[in-house]
């Protein structure tokens, strides 16, 4: 074998490799597409078709376009509901805008005795007691709030309780944007 | 020695020709065994062939899934959400991630009758895992 | 405060190997013995730095910190503790995590274990195994840092572990593999050391194959484990599917018996030490292919990880960074090692050189068939395509019953010539076993099947082989002998599983309703009735079975309420020669409910025969061979210098 010959072979696994390499870099980039889940911001909010907390009515996504929407996703186990509570009556109260709650794995029985405890701030609730429309919306726990153009897609996510700061500096804004 | 170089020589010849031989041949089955995938509006305007093995997936439509009176038989329709709908015929056990709203990729033949007969049903494995084939549907779908 | 002291133990164990990679290095460039002694302190340090930020993770888990982005996600107060401490390499950032500390483990003990070697091979060994570190430690740290939090909204509920991995044999099945994958790693920073120092003799090769004997044996056990979950969690009783991913771990499996085999000759005969050196190179190589493929998002796998572009670019680097330096230093340096075979005759370097065509061969296959699609749909502007699990089995399986062929003369042969009486007398067994194998299969499943009969054959004469030269030698019998023979009955055993159950499986679907039955050979399976039960996170609908009217089985449909998933549970009968397995699908209008019965032959010696291949593997590590001749390298390495 020449030097040269030798030469070659020694290289062919290098050069294998840089083969490979393209191989990679394109399947790479043909499925380069962002997967997360985690957010649907601006997406629409996904069908559903669920029974109403409070009657044995249904109610749907098409029920609820036609003007912005605060969904609520909440439950009575959850004791960091309570700490966003008194703020989300407050926004009922002003009329600021149409909150739905979504009444997330939870007992009809245990969340309505928990809403008349309460208060009652939602002008719809949505009993979601499978969780499928939590998980619909990736959700990762209660609570957390989605806001809703009237269109139907997704303008804001918060994961967590609510806090005037963010209700001042986050939501108020996007709304008045669009009055 | 010359009858060593001889062997030497004969030996790396011989698998060197073999493992030729085998990757020709691997070549060859790959060829025979690679499934091509189509979309729903695929399969209803022909481009998809007839009568041969292929893949086709799309959205499970709400409430299209019926089983048979009798035996294992289930008919579903799959849709990509913009109007192309094809109906599939399935004789087995469906997996159990797949329901109506999801998406699925179904492996079989396609009947002239516009029906696909499929051998296998996949339902993607879990919420937060979409498989490649039907990103496209999923990014379609969204505004 | 636990998180961030996590994060904080991290960022101490990169420093370290950042440390390792100048110490060991430099001490290896200068001789100089105190800066590799130092390196040796600091992978003690970044093994104690890691194994606190994982159990600091673990401990997150406990606590139910779901502040904690990544507990949030994986884990819930709902699940039972144990599936909380492996929820913890349950998804890609903790996974991740321990490949680091498995990464620091290795180190640890090439740094502890090597006390014989020459001070600049040591040196150079930690250097690239801390330079490997510093890889994976930046990737974690910059996009996958298990420690991220979620603050200051804290979630009071997690999302809960994918059920499918709420299961024991998924608990063991990730760490073995990585310890498996990375245990080549150190093969792979024995090939650069002696391309760095040039020096490749017999002593390099003993050095060397404790090791890569360990890391393919633990490789084996992951391997053999997820083959093994899949049969029983997935609930279908698929054992092997093909699946990229699975491809991904098979290829550096396959390579590391090459390797094995290659080492042997280099370290008896100074043969093949060239090819040693590039094996040891591409298996690591493989792995960290594989990692990237299962990390990346590139292939569709039911194992892939949700991902994000930036993971798999950065990955990308790692693997272009780390195997295109190692492949320039071997183009650069190899042809200063230089071995050459003198006997081409019917010797045992011949068998080890078909060995390892065959592996390499099958090696490439697998490889062309699993990136196949990727390069199609770059070609064909996005037209996706996938290969089917028979253009595998085609090719793959021929390719073993060639090894196996060979294989078998593996004990009669002998280091550069063996008498051709010794073949003649052991293909009288073959053909003894040729007839038993076309007999035996009749007499049990009634039916023959050419490819059986051929893998029946080959194994029965492989372990016929075998055992008559352990006997000849049951005098002078060292351990490494005893491993091979053992890791060679051991993969005769897989053989015959994999061909029978292959063949000889059958299944059969139905719709039962509860007092109908089904009968599938000489069994019949009476559905007795559906019954609902419920656990700590699932409810469950769970069907008894009787089988012949004695034997009750109970396979279960189970709905994980956090996550809304439903798993098939099924109801397995093992046995040495058959397993019966059930599974319910799904319920089909009046009160019936779709039925999956399947027997399987043989389906346990698949696993049982790739568990004593690695045990086989570890106990030739222990050979007395590798102490006493390590004492007597070290001193000549020493006066050498």
């Amino acid at each position: 074998m020449t030097r040269r010959q030798r030469k070659i072979l020694l290289a062919s696994p290098l050069l294998g490799f840089f083969a490979l390499a393209f191989i990679l870099t394109i399947g790479f980039d043909v499925g380069r597409h962002d997967i997360h889940p985690s957010s649907l911001l601006n997406k629409s909010f996904p069908e559903f078709e669920l029974p109403s907390l409070h009657s044995q009515e249904t109610i749907q996504l098409s029920d609820l376009l036609g003007e912005p929407r605060l969904f609520n996703v909440w439950a009575s186990w959850c004791s960091a509901c309570r700490t966003e509570h008194n703020l989300l009556r407050q926004i009922a109260e002003r009329n600021d805008v149409s909150i739905v709650g979504i009444n997330y794995k939870d007992r009809r029985h245990d969340a309505l005795s928990w809403l008349f405890e309460l208060g009652d701030p939602y002008s719809l609730s949505i009993l979601d007691s499978s969780g499928d429309l939590g998980v619909e919306l990736g959700v990762y726990g209660a609570p957390e709030t989605f806001l809703m153009d009237a269109k139907g897609v997704i303008r804001y996510k918060h994961v967590g309780p609510l806090t005037e700061e963010d209700w001042t500096n986050q939501i108020v804004p996007i709304l008045t944007s669009w009055d | 020695m010359n009858t060593l170089r001889r062997r030497r020589i004969l030996i790396l010849t011989f698998l060197f020709c073999g493992g030729s031989v085998t990757v020709a041949l691997a070549i060859f089955a790959l060829q025979q065994n690679i499934n091509h995938f189509y979309l729903p509006a695929e399969v209803l305007d022909g481009t998809a062939p007839i009568a041969r093995e292929i893949r086709a997936g799309g959205m499970v439509v709400q409430d299209s899934v019926k089983h048979y009176e009798e035996g294992l038989k289930t008919t579903f329709d799959l849709s990509d959400l913009e109007g192309s709908i094809f109906s599939v015929e399935y004789e087995g056990l469906l997996p159990t991630l797949f329901r109506e709203g999801q998406g699925a990729i179904v492996v079989g033949q396609l009947l002239p009758s516009g029906t696909f007969v499929a051998h296998q049903v996949l339902a993607k494995h879990d919420e937060n895992y979409v498989p490649p084939e039907l990103r496209e549907l999923h990014e379609a779908n969204d505004p | 405060m636990i998180p961030e002291l996590g994060h904080f133990a991290a960022i101490l164990g990169l420093a370290s190997a950042f440390g390792i990679v100048a110490t060991g290095f430099w001490g290896a460039f200068t001789s100089q013995d105190s800066w590799v002694e130092m390196s040796i302190r600091l992978a003690k340090l970044q093994f104690g730095a890691l194994a606190i930020a994982f159990l600091l993770l673990i401990l997150s888990f406990l606590q139910d910190d779901f502040s904690v982005l990544y507990v949030a996600n994986n884990s819930n107060t709902e699940l039972p503790w144990y599936y909380k401490v492996s929820g913890t390499w349950g998804a890609h950032e903790g996974s991740f995590l321990l490949w680091t500390l498995v990464t620091a483990c290795w180190t640890l003990a090439v740094a502890l274990r090597s006390k014989n070697l020459p001070l600049d091979l040591h040196g150079y060994v930690l250097g690239t195994l801390g330079f490997l570190n510093v890889a994976f430690l930046l990737f974690l740290l910059a996009s996958s840092n298990p420690f991220d939090r979620l603050v200051p909204n804290v979630p009071l509920q997690g999302a809960d572990l994918n059920p499918i991995l709420q299961d024991p044999g998924q608990v063991i099945h990730p760490p073995m593999l990585y310890i498996g994958y990375i245990g080549f790693a150190v093969a792979f920073s024995f090939g650069i050391a002696a391309l760095c120092t040039g020096k490749l003799d017999s002593a390099w090769a003993r050095w060397t194959r404790p090791w890569v004997n360990m890391a393919w044996g633990f490789l084996t056990i992951g391997i053999a484990l997820g083959s093994w979950w899949a049969y029983y969690e997935l609930g279908w009783g698929g054992w092997w599917f093909w699946d990229p991913v699975e491809n991904a771990s098979f290829m550096p499996w396959l390579a590391g018996i090459a390797l094995i085999h290659s080492l042997a000759a280099t370290e008896k005969r100074g043969a093949f030490k060239n090819w040693t050196i590039l094996l040891a190179l591409l298996t690591f190589s493989m792995c960290l292919v594989g990692a990237f493929l299962v990390r990346s998002g590139v292939l569709t796998s039911v194992h892939a990880f949700a991902v994000d572009p930036q993971r798999g670019l950065f990955l990308l680097g790692i693997l272009v960074v780390v195997v295109g330096s190692a492949l320039y230093l071997y183009f650069v340096r190899a042809s200063t090692i230089r071995s050459r075979i003198q006997y081409w005759g019917m010797s045992r370097e011949l068998l080890l050189l078909i060995n390892n065509a065959l592996l390499v061969i099958a090696v490439i296959t697998i490889m062309l068939g699993t990136l196949y699609p990727i390069g199609y749909e770059w070609f064909n502007d996005g037209d996706k395509l996938s290969v089917g699990g028979p253009y595998f089995n085609r090719i793959f399986l021929p390719l073993m019953l060639v090894l196996a062929f060979f294989l078998a003369l593996a004990p009669i042969s002998q280091w550069k010539n063996t008498p051709m009486l010794l073949v003649k007398k052991s293909s009288i067994l073959l053909a003894g076993s040729a007839v038993v194998a076309l007999v035996l299969p009749w007499i049990l499943w009634s039916s023959l099947n050419f490819g059986v009969a051929c893998a029946v054959a080959l194994a029965l004469w492989i372990v016929a082989t075998h055992c008559k030269s352990l006997w000849r030698q049951r005098n002078s019998l060292t351990l490494g002998f005893v491993g091979m023979v053992v890791a060679h009955v051991g993969f005769a055993i897989a053989i015959s599983g994999v061909a029978v159950t292959s063949a000889f499986s059958d299944e059969r679907d139905a719709r039962l309703q509860p007092g109908q039955s089904l009968v599938l050979n000489d069994n019949t399976y009476e559905l007795v009735d559906v019954g609902q039960t419920q656990e700590q996170n699932y409810i469950a609908d769970r069907a008894h079975f009787s089988v012949n009217g004695g034997m009750s089985m109970y396979p279960e449909r189970r709905n994980y309420r956090l996550r809304q998933t439903i798993t098939t549970e099924a109801a397995i009968s093992p046995g040495l020669f058959r397993d019966l397995y059930i599974s319910l699908g799904e319920p089909i209008g009046n009160r019936s409910w779709g039925v999956r019965v399947q027997e399987k032959p043989l389906v346990r010696w698949i696993w049982f025969g790739a568990f004593v291949m690695a045990i086989a593997a570890m106990v030739a590590c222990l050979d007395k061979r590798y102490k006493r001749l390590a004492r007597r390298d070290a001193i000549k390495a020493a006066t050498s210098e």
